[in-house]
């Protein structure tokens, strides 16, 4: 059963857009602030990329939860695999950070950019299944008689 | 929306905010850059604030306890350039507040002279640095009843330091009722200081420092490791051989990170970037020049001299034994600091950095010290690993003839013994434990006019 109107709802994902979007902006900023240390200042156009992805939910846009989800996780994993940062502290909050915005993700809506890397996406997808399955089915079961040169039993 | 949904949403909403708070507040912030790296390594962080003093209290300490430290922090033997307010060594960076930190420059940057005159010696032993004293004040002030929030916002005021409101809260309402605490842990991993002889001047004792952190109980025992700051220039001639006075490591990056991790940086947030730009500039940095005349045809009779006698074979780059070791028994040399580096402290050192790309494996033991090239070594007095020799000229005496106790921790240099002069410094009493003055009994025999000329060879060095 609703309990809140839509109304309410849509200004709910704006207050979160405006409060996690000026994180990744800041976080973008202080990042660009690492002068000749290229593996941090990696990540100050990649924060800037999720405060875009922000901006596009706020836009009601689905893709915008994607990049923002991806980006996430690109620097939940240079934290830890690059910069060496302790893991827990980066797991949590980029998990928690995308999931806040999941409640919302069927309120926004496809693009046709969104729908042409969903569909490019798909098809490298079915590519790689079908590439498996071929493997798979090529693959030839061992005969229980197979021309053996040395059976356990001592057999010639 | 189901009220279900709101209420996780509003708890993501609440966790993510909440994490975001908790890095701002125990995540370093971007350190203050300097275009020049000499620059950098005077004043820039290596990641070492972590907890350091808070900034805003520790600027205000020594109008607090002018009557203690009435020359400020240079009571301690910190040198400030004009135009700075920081001295040399000491780097500023926000770990939720603005903290205080040590960096490369603390340990290795000395001065000659005094007054105007001064030299700034960058690379070179600080020498003139006590640091122990140094920690001894910042947690005897933190408990002096004087040091209270009243008193840094009224110093604050009068030095012109302005506070804002927001600063004032946190101070008064987070950071001070921490201090305490932090003091605390401090007061309690500084505990075995007190069963040693005090450093002094130039010294320090990294060994149980690391022993403190392992909980190896140093409090419980009387093990010195207490050695002489040494110089870090021209690290390329030495990137081959092994660091440390015991050279227990034979890798550069191992060394410096232990450096860093001993100067208060933390494992999980060290800032390998810094400290690598500061040892690529530290790699070519050219040892100083004498700052007197020299002879040269006496230099030329000295390095006859200094070939001839032996000392080139340990400690000229030609002689093939720069970076290695020579054993105690034949140094004789005071043996405390190469027996606290056990092989348990070894597997200790195994585990530091596990999990990270840059894990120690390259420490071991040694059967004594190593040999040091000699470049600049007019800045590096007192002698010997423990400081125990005030100048050169005393190096090449009996040690029975050496001073037993001599003053040390002044920048005027001593153009005939090569060292320091000092009429005013700490006392040196080489009878205390782990600071012997024995051994190392090279050329000692030579005549008066053939030390006099290798005394000047060592100057041009």
């Amino acid at each position: 059963m609703n309990i809140v109107s839509r109304t309410f709802k849509a200004r709910l994902l704006n207050v979160i857009c405006a409060l996690i979007g000026t994180m990744m902006l800041y976080r973008s900023v202080t990042d660009s602030s690492y002068p000749g240390y290229i593996q941090r200042e990696f990540l100050a156009p990649v924060f800037l990329g999720g405060a875009i992805g922000i901006f596009l939910m706020y836009r009601r846009y689905r893709l915008g939860f994607w990049i923002f989800t991806t980006l996430n996780f690109l620097v939940g994993y240079w934290f830890i695999f690059v910069l060496e940062d302790v893991w827990y502290h980066h797991v949590l909050p980029h998990i928690v950070f995308s999931a806040v915005f999941l409640p919302f993700y069927l309120d926004m809506r496809r693009t046709r950019v969104g729908n042409r890397i969903r569909e490019f996406l798909l098809r490298i997808g079915r590519k790689l299944w079908s590439l498996l399955s071929a493997n798979a089915g090529s693959a030839h079961p061992i005969e229980p008689n197979s021309d053996v040169a040395n059976h356990a039993d001592g057999r010639a | 929306m189901t009220r279900l949904a709101l209420v996780i949403t509003l708890i993501l909403l609440g966790t993510a905010l909440t994490l975001e708070f908790k890095r701002l507040t125990m995540k370093p912030w971007p350190p203050e850059y300097f275009a020049s790296p000499d620059m950098h390594f005077k004043y820039g962080s290596i990641g070492a604030e972590v907890n350091g003093y808070p900034y805003l209290i520790w600027r205000e300490l020594p109008t607090i306890f002018a009557d203690r430290i009435p020359k400020g922090f240079a009571e301690f033997g910190f040198i400030t350039e004009p135009g700075h307010d920081l001295p040399i060594g000491i780097s500023v960076r926000r770990y939720g507040v603005k903290r205080v930190g040590f960096n490369c420059a603390t340990c290795h940057t000395s001065a000659v002279g005094s007054g105007n005159s001064a030299q700034i010696l960058l690379g070179a032993p600080a020498q003139q640095l006590d640091l122990q004293a140094y920690m001894r004040f910042l947690v005897d002030a933190s408990s002096d009843p004087r040091l209270t929030h009243t008193a840094v916002f009224e110093s604050a005021k009068r030095n012109e330091h302005p506070i804002g409101f927001f600063d004032r809260l946190v101070i008064r309402y987070v950071v001070f009722p921490k201090l305490v605490a932090q003091i605390e842990r401090t007061k309690t991993s500084m505990a075995w200081m007190g069963n040693r002889p005090p450093h002094g001047p130039g010294r320090t004792d990294a060994g149980n420092f690391w022993r403190e952190r392992w909980g190896l109980n140093p409090q419980a025992d009387n093990v010195i490791g207490t050695v002489d700051f040494p110089s870090v220039w021209n690290q390329r001639s030495r990137i081959h051989g092994s660091f440390h006075w015991d050279g227990n490591n034979s890798s550069l990056d191992e060394r410096n990170i232990s450096a860093a991790l001993a100067g208060g940086a933390a494992e999980w947030l060290l800032d390998r970037n810094s400290i690598g730009r500061v040892s690529n500039w530290l790699l070519d940095l050219r040892s100083p020049t004498f700052p007197g005349p020299i002879d040269s045809q006496l230099v030329s009779k000295g390095k006859v001299i200094f070939n001839r006698v032996g000392c080139a074979s340990c400690h000229d780059v030609s002689g093939g034994r720069i970076g290695k070791v020579t054993c105690i028994e034949e140094l004789k040399t005071d043996p405390a600091r190469h027996d606290l580096f056990t092989e348990e402290i070894v597997e200790k050192f195994e585990q530091v950095g596990s999990g990270y790309s840059w894990h120690f494996h390259h420490y071991r033991t040694t059967e004594g010290y190593v040999n040091m090239p000699l470049d600049g070594i007019w800045a590096r007095g007192p002698y010997l690993h423990n400081g125990s020799v005030p100048s050169l000229l005393a190096l090449l005496s009996r040690p029975g003839e050496r001073p037993k106790r001599f003053l040390r921790g002044c920048t005027n240099i001593d153009a005939t013994a090569v060292g320091f002069q000092c009429d005013n410094g700490f006392e040196f009493d080489t009878a205390l434990k782990g600071n012997g003055n024995s051994g190392h009994d090279y050329g000692t025999a030579l005549p008066a006019s053939e030390k006099a000329a290798l005394l000047e060879y060592l100057k041009s060095l």
